[in-house]
């Protein structure tokens, strides 16, 4: 098998579905025991989602957020064996809209918030690898 | 009018009646509401914005409508607009730093319906950043005080618009209720507050928190009130594909004041422990008051709501993460500027936004990755069918469900706010309602014993708003908790 | 000691994915024109939604899903019942949201296949594992003073995502099922396939393999391919690197690479750590798609005739060679126009032959591309009236070519043309008989060879009798004529 760029993951383990390493999946099953999220495992997401943090919040949000996922472990006790999952409450399905062309803004309008402008376009720092 | 002091706390159907008929002009009614703004915004910090010229020259438009014979249902009703929503032009921050400056060059569906029926709007509300939080006091900005105890709460998120409505500073006002935004506030000032059903009003400019949760919704000082707003804002937007294609009933004509026979579900669960019990006895008391109005009581069991903690503050979080990830710094708002852009990038939202808001990104972020998916995303959606359930069978019996909307009365500012998680917890009654999807209203039903309102909650079936409104409305006549509070301009 | 193989044994395993802009009037998700991302002013075509401005949301544009789903069907795709988005988040300054609408696990389209043709003539079936909907992203362009600048013209444009099995095994494989399947797009109307524009545009996965190998092995990502001729070329240097790594006993490294067209050479974009974390979730602003069968069978009801299945009939029910129908099916456009000639009473072999001739040959002269060939100043109406002129007698070849001449720049109308200039053909059996008696009268000398057993020189005859007819004479009549009287 030649693997999806994306699920490139998927080499490791496959698990309903979705693609996980061993131990991602070993972590599914650990659930068991109480939620602890070190300060390492906090900088880690805090990289995945681009926020700054300092040392003192690492060391804050460890502790809350370990307190909030224990709590939010009973959930595990919950038998929803064969139970849908509810993306969204609605009754809605199919809604779309005909291929029909509307107003644009004015570049002057696109950039009117911008931080940092030239020429029409946004301006950020040249993008270098993370 | 001599008597301008009092028109702030009129109902709206008397003040169009007055508008109506000439007694009193929009531009009268707006500086009085503006000078109560002036009187008492020092003291509780409402406005996150105001823009009295705005409003004024607002309310020359609705003036001059009356005259033409072209004014809207709501022409020149001072309304506050929470700074959760779109405004054309005006500074829309939702709360945070992030945003600090961002004028959209559109306003929300909502907005703009409430703009087309004439109303005014002195400017914009404080709220908990993103819409994140019980207390107001997560706005980036400032926090706002409860008009009954200036040492505490409004509640939140939408704690501006509530303590602007309770303190006569505005006629009503705009909020948005994700897990309890509109109506734990509603209760903590102690007015009527309506979460609509998801995608009863559009979601179209109003600044995303959890999508599949956030509802816009009213909060006035009558049941009244609430119906004429909720009848401007309904309806079918084709720019939100959420929004539910569904005929808008008349509000007003449901309110008939009678609710003989109907089936209220009480969900005995929800009187546990944790219940304050001055709130467990004036909901109780509110209970019986249905019930001597003619409806008929049952018991209902809602077995999941004890999980719809950790089922909404799994999913909105996660879907928070998502919907925050578009604050970079690059198109809008505030940038922190170091050197290169991914450093730029991180400290422009570790700076921007505050602790709460980055809390709830790293748990978002945390449960959707791909090893922990199924383990809390994926069971959480689970769990929220379950909940639904319980209420989808609860309504086979019963017309609709009273419970409490908070199980304490308003906190101390400062209270709790070094432990989320207890935070969280006091959200257990407004979220069952939130991840079902369907409607609660707030109704004032006594005070505790240091004066503060409490609120207990009415729950409907999806599209249940006006059966709602109208228990409400029959409940409110019969009662007499919708006060002033005790505040001297 | 490392263990030599022979360069025989590696066994190229290349799959494709490709991006395709659909040739919508409005973005995928919103109302904003579309426009050419490259021609267009920055910034010019963007609305609220596509800038990503807080609190817009998303609306799906049901054409872009048709014209996915038709691409779908034409690669022999099954299209699944639920069709659902998801998000994919990643941070780029390009990305409006910090997310991109996507789909995961319920894609458009699932397992297709395309046959492309070898060089041997034998058939390879490539098949495609997915198509899924997606929103395009805005443009980086770097500046001077370290700086980068973004355009979100390009930004929710709709965007399918081809991406086929690996069952390519060289460079010249790809090529062929690239080519196919810009042939294919092309042919639905749905994108342009100008790759310069980057309206389409084709990543490709490359691995090596050996006959005995447990496992695969590590494979490289080659992005930014500007052109179908870079990718081969791409793939045929990124092969002959693995395989020298290889054969020195080194390891290759997980890597996405680029194509120096300049250099005619990879080079290595950035080395891949750890797998990228895309935090997939449900849309919650979108409900799910129902594609019923009714409407899989609306839209395949849509899908024109594929060019091999109408080179086959033009074959089969018109009589016409190999090499014209597959002339005539190399653009859409082209089988339209001569299908048009046809209704207008025209013969097939005589259509074929005057567009494949004449019109071709004209349309080389004048720089225009064949696809085009709808939008000439004359349509396939006149075109038939020119021919049914040739066939009826009323104009020879020559003469018809001159009006075709006239017809493309002034679109008159071919009648007209010929009224106007005088240039009908004559068959007035007087005049061409005088004509003739008057040439015969000059031409005593070469009337007497032929007489003599010179019968070849009738042409030169003809040739004098057409010259006195001004190029007009029906050429059947002339010859009639002269072998009349030159017979007796």
């Amino acid at each position: 098998m030649h693997v999806n760029p994306r699920r490139e993951f998927c080499k490791l383990r496959i698990h309903k579905g979705r693609c996980y390493t061993a131990g991602q999946v070993n972590c599914i099953y650990r659930l068991g025991s109480p939620m602890e999220l070190t300060p390492e495992a906090v900088r880690e997401i805090a990289a995945l989602a681009r926020l700054d943090l300092d040392e003192a919040e690492v060391t804050l949000f460890a502790e809350q957020l370990s307190a909030c996922l224990d709590h939010f472990r009973k959930l595990q006790e919950v038998n929803s064996d064969d139970v849908e999952p509810t993306a969204s409450v609605l009754p809605l399905r199919n809604v779309l809209r005909a291929d029909e062309v509307g107003a644009a803004l004015t570049p002057n309008e696109v950039i009117a918030n911008a931080p940092d402008a030239e020429d029409f376009q946004f301006r950020v720092s040249a993008v270098l690898e993370d | 009018m001599d008597d301008l002091a009092d028109v702030t706390f009129l109902g709206t159907g008397d003040t169009l009646k007055l508008l109506r008929e000439g007694q009193l002009s929009a531009v009268e009614l707006t500086q009085a509401y503006l000078e109560r703004s002036e009187a008492m915004d020092p003291q509780l910090r409402a406005w996150l914005s105001f823009t009295p010229e705005l409003a004024l020259a607002a309310a020359e438009r609705a003036d001059q409508a009356y005259r033409d014979g072209t004014a809207g249902p709501l022409a020149g009703i001072p309304l506050g607009i929470k700074d959760v929503f779109s405004t054309r032009g005006i500074e829309t921050t939702c709360g945070s730093n992030i945003l600090r400056g961002y004028r959209p060059p559109f306003s929300a569906t909502v907005v703009e319906r409430l703009e087309a029926a004439g109303a005014v709007f002195p400017g914009k509300l404080n709220m908990d950043e993103f819409a994140m939080g019980s207390t107001t006091a997560n706005s980036g900005y400032f926090p706002t005080h409860n008009p009954w105890d200036l040492a505490r709460v409004p509640g939140g998120s939408s704690g501006g618009s509530a303590a602007a409505v309770a303190a006569g500073m505005v006629a009503g006002a705009l909020g948005s209720d994700t897990g309890g935004s509109i109506r734990q506030p509603g209760a903590f000032c102690g007015i009527p507050a309506l979460k609509p059903s998801y995608g009863r009003c559009s979601r179209h400019g109003l600044i995303a928190f959890g999508s599949s949760l956030d509802c816009p919704g009213p909060m006035a000082r009558s049941v009244e009130d609430l119906a004429r707003l909720l009848q401007v804002i309904a309806g079918h937007d084709p720019r939100d594909a959420t929004s539910l294609p569904a005929e808008v009933p008349d509000y007003l004509a449901a309110l008939t004041g009678d609710i003989r026979g109907l089936k209220v579900g009480i969900p005995e669960a929800y009187f546990g422990e944790g219940l304050q019990p001055e709130v467990e006895r004036a909901v109780r008391a509110a209970i019986a008051q249905l019930e001597e109005l003619g409806a008929e009581l049952r018991p209902v069991d809602l077995p999941h709501s004890e999980h719809s903690v950790a089922t909404y503050y799994i999913i909105a979080p996660a879907e928070a993460s998502a919907n925050l990830a578009r604050y970079d710094g690059v198109r809008y708002g505030q940038r922190v500027e170091r050197e290169g852009m991914w450093p730029t990038w991180r400290a422009t939202r570790g700076e921007g936004f505050g602790a709460e808001v980055k809390r709830r990104i790293m748990i978002g972020t945390y449960v959707l990755s791909a090893g922990y998916y199924d383990a809390w995303y994926g069971k959480a959606q689970a769990v929220r069918t379950l909940i639904k359930r319980d209420f989808d069978e609860a309504f086979r019996e019963v017309d609709l469900i009273a419970a409490p909307t908070t199980p304490t009365t308003a906190f101390r500012l400062g209270e709790n706010s070094d432990d989320p998680l207890q935070m969280y917890l006091q959200d257990i009654f407004t979220l069952p309602p939130s991840l079902a999807g369907i409607v609660g209203l707030n109704l004032p039903c006594g005070f505790d014993d240091q004066g503060l309102p409490i609120g207990f909650q009415l729950i409907a079936p999806s599209l249940g708003e006006a059966l709602a409104l109208r228990v409400g409305h029959a409940y409110e006549q019969a009662t007499d908790w919708q006060r002033r509070p005790p505040l001297h301009a | 000691m490392v263990h030599c193989r022979a360069m025989s044994d590696w066994i190229p395993v290349i799959g494709l994915e490709v991006h395709a802009e659909l040739e919508t009037g409005s973005k995928m998700f919103s109302p904003c024109p579309v426009v050419d991302s490259v021609e267009a002013a920055p910034n010019s075509a963007v609305d609220v939604v596509s800038l990503g401005l807080p609190g817009t949301l998303p609306v799906i544009n049901r054409r872009a899903m048709e014209y996915g789903m038709m691409v779908g069907l034409a690669l022999n795709c099954e299209i699944p019942p639920v069709n659902r988005f998801d998000r994919k988040s990643y941070f780029y300054p390009d990305l409006p949201k910090g997310y991109q609408i996507s789909q995961y696990e319920h894609p458009l389209a699932i397992n297709g296949h395309v046959d492309i043709g070898l060089a041997d003539g034998r058939c390879k079936r490539i098949r495609v594992r997915r198509a899924h909907m997606e929103e395009d992203t805005g443009k980086l362009t770097h500046v001077a003073g370290g700086f980068s600048l973004v355009d979100y013209n390009r930004a929710g444009v709709p965007l399918l995502e081809i991406v086929t099995e690996p069952d390519l095994a060289s460079a010249a494989e790809a090529e062929a099922f690239a080519r196919d399947l810009r042939a294919i797009l092309r042919w639905l109307g749905v994108n342009s396939g100008d790759m310069s524009k980057g309206v389409l545009r084709f990543e490709a996965n490359v691995s090596l393999r050996q006959p005995d190998d447990p496992d695969l092995r590590t494979r490289t990502e080659i992005k930014n391919l500007n052109s179908i001729r870079h990718m081969t070329r791409a793939i045929e240097s990124e092969l002959r690197r693995q395989r020298r790594l290889y054969e020195k006993g080194e390891e290759l490294r997980q890597a996405t690479l680029g194509w120096d067209e300049d250099a005619q050479r990879i080079v290595v974009q950035r080395y891949k750590e750890r797998a990228d974390e895309y935090r997939y979730f449900p849309e919650p602003d979108l409900p799910v798609v129902e594609v019923s069968e009714a409407w899989v069978h609306e839209v395949r009801a849509r899908i024109p005739e594929m060019p091999a299945a109408r080179r086959q009939r033009f074959m089969d029910e018109q009589g016409l060679q190999a090499a014209d129908a597959q002339q005539l099916t190399s653009e859409r456009a082209v089988a339209d126009f001569y299908e048009a000639v046809l209704e207008s009473g025209i013969e097939a072999q005589v259509a074929a032959n005057w567009i494949c001739g004449a019109l071709f040959a004209l349309m080389n002269a004048r720089e225009t591309p064949r696809e085009t060939i709808g939008e000439l100043r004359f349509g396939a109406a006149a075109f038939a009236a020119l021919l049914r002129m040739v066939v009826d007698g009323t104009l020879n070849r020559g003469t018809a070519t001159a009006v075709l001449e006239a017809m493309w720049e002034s679109g008159a109308d071919p009648q007209q043309i010929v009224r106007e200039r005088g240039l009908a053909q004559i068959s007035d059996s007087d005049v061409i008989e005088e004509t003739v008696d008057q040439v015969l009268a000059q031409q005593v000398q070469l009337v007497e060879r032929y007489r003599a057993g010179e019968t070849k020189l009738l042409g030169a005859l003809m040739g004098q009798a057409m010259k006195a007819l001004r190029g007009q004479g029906n050429p059947a009549a002339v010859r009639q004529a002269l072998q009349q009287r030159l017979d007796v």
